[in-house]
């Protein structure tokens, strides 16, 4: 199990100096920043399921390039899509499904442990399909 | 493509932007090294590409993975902004299979439409089923 960055197309420091950083360490981390999405970019060829986690709290849209999503699929590796913080009252799964009517979607809430059984399972099923 | 327009010189500035429309023709008999340059020299020339039909995947993650090794590198480049959109909606075998028969005599996805952008002028590509966005920088 590998957790990687996402693959993001587009990173811009000036983005980083939103969190009060200096112009210099933002540069610096927006470089690490790309290339933590080349490394991702290598380990898919030897991915047997990749998990999207996005946060349902936020515009799915946002969060994701539907793109890069169906570049997985094309690539025939399987995608399950986990919405987490589902704990939150903010939080909207169906938002989520709604976004990806082609793929799995699972609810989850990473920090009191809700649905990691539906989690796990979905993932069991996506495993068995290769 | 003339140095100029892929210097990369222009990026950021919203004034001087077009739009082109690359007929899938034109990169049809291309290997990969070669769509992958006539893109990148499309989007570094501040140009928005809509691009007839798709991309193979391995195209298309290559061109993410060398833009981002562009970014520091380029001036003003920040990434691209990518979006696919695949009118290929097959709902029984038949169409499935006339989409496929297609596909093979035109020796690509011609009910796809990419597109292509420098991240410094689109903003956000937001798509849904029925429709595409492109949200374009001030």
């Amino acid at each position: 199990m590998i957790d990687t960055p996402g693959i993001a197309t587009k990173i811009d420091y000036e983005d980083f100096l939103k969190y009060n950083m200096k112009r210099k360490e933002a540069k610096e981390r927006a470089k690490k920043a790309t290339q933590g999405v080349i490394e991702s970019i290598k380990w898919l060829d030897d991915m047997d399921v990749v998990v999207v986690v996005l946060d349902a709290t936020e515009n799915p849209y946002n969060q994701v390039n539907i793109t890069i999503i169906g570049n997985l699929v094309a690539r025939k590796i399987p995608v399950l899509i986990v919405g987490n913080k589902i704990d939150l009252r903010k939080a909207d799964a169906k938002k989520i499904e709604a976004a990806f009517p082609e793929y799995d979607v699972v609810g989850i809430s990473a920090k009191d442990g809700k649905n990691f059984e539906e989690f796990y399972e979905s993932i069991f099923k996506l495993a068995k399909k290769i | 493509m003339s140095k100029k327009r892929g210097s990369g010189k222009n990026l950021g500035k919203i004034k001087g932007f077009s739009i082109q429309f690359l007929p899938y023709s034109e990169i049809r008999d291309l290997n990969s090294n070669e769509r992958i340059r006539k893109i990148l020299g499309i989007v570094l020339g501040n140009n928005i590409l809509i691009l007839q039909g798709k991309l193979k995947s391995e195209e298309e993650i290559r061109l993410i993975g060398d833009t981002m090794a562009m970014i520091g590198h380029v001036k003003d480049f920040k990434g691209i902004e990518l979006a696919v959109i695949s009118g290929n909606v097959e709902k029984n075998l038949v169409d499935k299979m006339r989409t496929e028969i297609v596909k093979v005599l035109s020796r690509g996805d011609l009910g796809a439409i990419t597109i292509i952008g420098p991240a410094t002028i689109v903003k956000e590509i937001k798509r849904n089923p029925r429709k595409i966005e492109l949200l374009l920088s001030k």
